[in-house]
């Protein structure tokens, strides 16, 4: 338990510094608007050239808007923060505390987490009734494995970010890695539900984890049924939990190959 | 002769700023090709979310053909990037304000705004450039009225882009710190950009053409490779020039209220 408190203190700091600089919500909340607005312009043409099977336009607003409320909330920059750290030579100091390196990331991304949480819900409901109206197919049932579906969405992509982040450690520079998951990310379900990919593609997309960090909460959100909670959630708890492990892995190797000048 | 004289020694700065970024920029060879392949990957990702819509509708979408969507893109990317590549220090502005390090360029014997915003250059805003020219070469290459409305497009988006960013950070003379404003302003006109035009409503169309002008440089320039129209053109054209003006005009404006910091910068 004393271990866990170090953690919590962390999550509570890191909490009142994001309230501290709440300012920087507004500029994220005019580009979330922005973004919800030009997807549903575009889904609107889409739909009104023809049918997109499987979804119904009202729910693929909605998808949209749960897809971007995720990368918008859950999103998290540690692996440029990581990144930064290497070559300032800060994470010498970072790794001499006494705390593991990569829980205190995950404490010190928490509080920014939570706070745009907080923020985003209520812009994200209020959006989605404005522009489209309420949900047909949300049910008080949903809600629970929604939660349960975000939540696993977040750590899977906490730790893929994780494993980027330390990266930096053996390559110094980290980017590219990022540019190239972010897009694996957007095509396999942030922008596109997978049951829009040709069926080769689809096959492929359900089983890599990047569909597990949009496509499974957004479908959960906007279509739940107690079989694709069945289907889904085991799938990205197996996917959260190999993030997880690979994550450590990779910070047990990296770690001892780090090589910090200055300080 | 001395109007000539002053453009041919401008000039010569321009070069020298533009031989002076590619050479800082191919000294970190790895980061440079990295960064470069990294956007032309991430932009790559839009043409597969164009290509899946069009294969479940096929024909068009809010009047746009695929070839329509692609050339867009390519008259998008590539003027952002020529705008990144020679001008990127506009985005700095807001900073460069607020820090008082503005003093630098205007103790120079050259004018102020092209001193300031050839002074840097983004890296990855070559994959953009290029990008924009590998989509040209895939899907319109043997077609010279597709090439030369491409071509006049990215010179017009790149200057049309520049002006927007100098305008939203120019702000910051009269605001204080606008840098949230222009991020805002250059991210509508990257989206007013690469999306059909007809999916937004009236007033943001009307914002398209007139506040954030990216329309003239990429929807424009499609239309007249599909149906020229000399009086379009020679219109499309004037507003951007009026545009740019105008957007120098503000800054040169602001720039009566900066007031240095006394910073002592070194520029390496």
């Amino acid at each position: 338990m004393k271990r866990l408190w170090k953690y919590i203190v962390i999550v509570r700091v890191s909490f009142a510094n994001a309230i501290a600089y709440r300012a920087s919500l507004v500029s994220r909340f005019a580009f979330y608007t922005m973004f919800i607005y030009v997807f549903m312009g575009l889904w609107k043409a889409i739909y009104s050239e023809g049918s997109v099977n499987g979804y119904g336009y009202v729910q693929m607003v909605w998808y949209l808007i749960m897809t971007e409320f995720i990368s918008f909330a859950c999103g998290t920059g540690v692996f440029r923060t990581m990144n930064d750290d290497v070559k300032s030579g800060a994470i010498a100091y970072q790794l001499s505390r006494p705390l593991h390196y990569v829980f205190y990331q995950l404490a010190n991304s928490l509080g920014g987490v939570l706070l745009n949480m907080i923020c985003f819900a209520p812009l994200a409901i209020a959006l989605g009734l404005l522009l489209v109206g309420p949900l047909p197919t949300l049910t008080l049932a949903g809600i629970a494995p929604l939660a349960l579906s975000v939540t696993l969405g977040f750590v899977l992509n906490y730790f893929f970010l994780m494993l980027i982040g330390l990266s930096a450690f053996v390559m110094e520079e980290n980017f590219a890695f990022y540019l190239i998951y972010q897009k694996l990310n957007f095509m396999l379900g942030m922008f596109l539900p997978v049951e829009f990919l040709p069926p080769g593609l689809q096959t492929v997309a359900r089983n890599m984890p990047f569909s597990y960090v949009y496509w499974a909460p957004a479908k959960i959100f906007v279509g739940y049924t107690p079989e694709l909670f069945r289907e889904l959630i085991p799938r990205q708890a197996a996917w959260a939990l190999v993030s997880f492990a690979m994550a450590m892995l990779a910070y047990s190797i990296s770690a001892r190959r780090l090589q910090v000048n200055g300080g | 002769m001395k109007a000539l004289k002053s453009i041919a020694k401008h000039l010569r700065v321009f070069a020298c700023y533009y031989r002076l970024n590619l050479s800082s920029a191919l000294e970190y060879r790895a980061s440079f090709l990295i960064q470069a392949f990294g956007v032309a990957l991430s932009n790559s990702s839009f043409i597969f979310f164009w290509w899946i819509a069009f294969r479940h509708i096929g024909g068009s979408i809010a009047g746009y053909s695929f070839e329509d969507v692609l050339f867009i893109w390519a008259v998008a990317s590539s003027g952002f990037g020529l705008s990144g590549i020679l001008f990127a220090n506009t985005s700095s502005l807001s900073q460069l304000i607020i820090s008082g390090e503005l003093d630098t360029f205007l103790l120079q014997p050259c004018n102020v705004l092209l001193n300031f915003i050839c002074a840097k250059t983004t890296l990855s805003a070559y994959g953009d450039l290029i990008y924009g020219f590998v989509i040209m070469a895939l899907f319109y290459a043997g077609n010279a009225a597709a090439w030369l409305w491409f071509l006049l497009g990215v010179l017009v988006q790149a200057v049309v882009t520049t002006a927007i960013a100098l305008t939203g950070n120019a702000l910051t003379f009269y605001w204080g710190d606008a840098t949230a404003v222009s991020q805002m302003a250059t991210e509508f006109a990257i989206n007013f950009s690469i999306y059909p035009e007809k999916i937004y409503g009236p007033v943001v169309r009307a914002v398209m053409y007139s506040l954030i002008p990216a329309a003239i440089a990429v929807h424009v320039p499609l239309r007249l490779f599909h149906d020229f129209t000399p009086w379009v053109a020679a219109v499309a054209l004037c507003g951007a020039a009026l545009y740019c003006t105008a957007a120098g005009w503000f800054f040169y404006r602001g720039l009566r209220r900066y007031e240095s910091g006394n910073m002592i910068v070194t520029r390496m």
